[in-house]
């Protein structure tokens, strides 16, 4: 028995990393699952994944930057699926390290628009339907730079600052219609994002090294391990949870 | 590797798990989970109320009578333990207590004071300290604690109460810290208000409310966003997700489950 038995859910970024790897398991425990992400041959591979293992999901081009896109995800979901319970909002972008004096304000404007304004068109679109059925989980994903500075990342740390009070904001809010809010903040992942900042790295093996060394449990977390946070969120394992925001940073934030 | 969760081998299948004061709520509760994930439990309790948990349980948890305030008998705790099983893989430190009444520093019996702090903190300490070295030398071990909604924010006239917990959470990240090298991870719970208060506040709320309990869980549950108090069950579910290997890379952190009382 899965822990998502009969549930259905959206995750978006679903292409690579943690949103594939958040698929997967929810897929794995049960649910019926909507991926989405801007990019469709890639989504499209996972979906074929997740079917040979026996799941069911549904793969839809979206770009959470624009809320005709998040619209008709929503409404794909409930053409297929007839309801909606959880919605992993997952799709986040990353710029290359610019002191923020030096960043150009299009730059800005696009990682807030996909990390942090992603997150209010998604519950633009989702809250009526949850709402109607009086019940719903979401699942932001925040980031353990939330909490600490980055010198050259002020709009990705702040972007994802902003994710944090949103849950907050929107648990208060869901509480009263029987809505959970809660919000993932990984840390170090070993996902295709993580490898592009290593990429702009002028070496590579020792930022690695560097990377690890500030991580108490010494080692880069996998994309299931953040996956099994949100799973925890998205069940009802953590019924009487909301607002909350669960680190998986290996202990850095400890420090 | 797979992501499947739900194999046939239960999630803590055989883990050695001790758990503090669990001889009633959210102890006792956690037991009860942990033991129908597959481990193995030891039941501490200062009272005899453990014995009842263990024999609900059966073959697979043994009662060991401690108090966690003391440094000798926390040792014998653990001493126990490694001569019966060799190993221990879990050690939820849950024990705790409160005054029969709030009171302020000012109100504050030192002899209240130093018994808080011994039972809430040290014993977190001492259980961890005999219980740590024996995990370091397996390279592997999870520790949780029970913290407080009161070690976050204050609460009317609970000094010491909150105090005392504040420290467990500090103490966490701190033995998240230093243990982390050796595969350790320790993590502590803030549950809110609970719907059923300690057997120690009893007759201090039966006399404050006329009405009894429920009195007193109106006035919390309205300033409660979701609308209810806490059980040890949803405690119990969090200490699961801690414990197990689904929180692989989980460590240092304070889990709040208290239906975001604390966001308003």
């Amino acid at each position: 028995m899965g822990k998502l038995d009969g549930r259905v859910a959206i995750v978006t970024g679903a292409s690579s990393g943690i949103g594939r790897a958040t698929a997967q398991l929810f897929c794995d425990e049960g649910a019926l699952v909507v991926i989405a992400s801007r990019n469709l041959r890639r989504l499209n591979q996972v979906c074929q994944e997740i079917r040979e293992q026996g799941g069911e999901c549904i793969a839809v081009s979206a770009d959470v930057s624009k809320q005709g896109d998040v619209l008709r995800m929503v409404q794909t979901c409930l053409e297929q699926f007839k309801q909606l319970d959880i919605v992993v909002n997952n799709a986040g972008a990353i710029t290359e390290p610019t002191p923020l004096a030096l960043m150009d304000e299009s730059n800005w404007d696009q990682l807030f628009s996909t990390n942090t304004k992603s997150v209010y068109r998604t519950v633009r679109a989702v809250w009526p339907v949850m709402e109607k059925q009086g019940s719903g989980v979401i699942v932001n994903t925040a980031s353990l730079i939330a909490f600490k500075g980055v010198s050259g990342m002020a709009a990705y740390c702040a972007s994802k600052a902003a994710v944090v009070m949103l849950t907050k904001v929107l648990a208060i809010e869901g509480a009263p219609i029987g809505l959970r809010v809660n919000c993932i903040c990984p840390g170090f992942i070993d996902t295709p994002m993580t490898d592009w900042v290593g990429s702009q790295q002028p070496d590579l093996d020792a930022w690695i090294i560097e990377m690890h060394d500030n991580i108490p449990l010494n080692r880069s977390g996998r994309p299931e391990e953040v996956a099994r946070a949100s799973l925890f969120l998205a069940s009802d394992d953590s019924s009487y949870m909301t607002g909350q925001a669960i680190l998986v940073d290996g202990g850095v934030t400890s420090s | 590797m797979s992501n499947t969760l739900h194999s046939s081998v239960p999630e803590l299948h055989d883990k050695v798990a001790i758990v503090t004061g669990a001889g009633s709520g959210i102890g006792r509760e956690s037991a009860l989970l942990f033991a129908e994930s597959g481990a193995i439990l030891v039941i501490a309790d200062i009272n005899d109320s453990g014995s009842e948990t263990a024999n609900l349980i059966g073959d697979r948890a043994r009662f060991v009578q401690v108090d966690v305030a003391d440094w000798s008998d926390s040792r014998r705790l653990i001493d126990k333990v490694m001569s019966e099983w060799g190993r221990i893989d879990i050690l939820f430190n849950n024990a705790g207590i409160d005054l029969p009444e709030a009171t302020t520093v000012v109100e504050t019996h030192e002899a209240d004071w130093d018994r808080i702090m011994s039972v809430n903190s040290t014993g977190v300490f001492n259980c961890s300290h005999h219980a740590l070295s024996v995990m370091m030398s397996q390279q592997s071990g999870a520790v949780i604690n029970t913290a407080s909604r009161a070690g976050l924010a204050a609460t009317f006239g609970e000094a010491a109460y909150c105090a005392s917990k504040a420290a467990v959470i500090s103490l966490t990240r701190q033995m998240a810290f230093d243990y982390a090298p050796y595969n350790i991870r320790i993590n502590c719970i803030c549950p809110g208000v609970m719907e059923k208060p300690t057997e120690d506040r009893r007759e201090f709320l039966e006399a404050k409310f006329s009405d009894g309990i429920q009195q007193r869980n109106n006035h919390y549950i309205l300033d409660n966003p979701l609308g209810r108090l806490c059980t040890p069950f949803d405690i119990a579910k969090a200490a699961l997700y801690l414990v197990s290997e689904r929180s692989s890379h989980v460590t240092g952190i304070a889990l709040q489950v208290d239906g975001g009382e604390l966001l308003l």
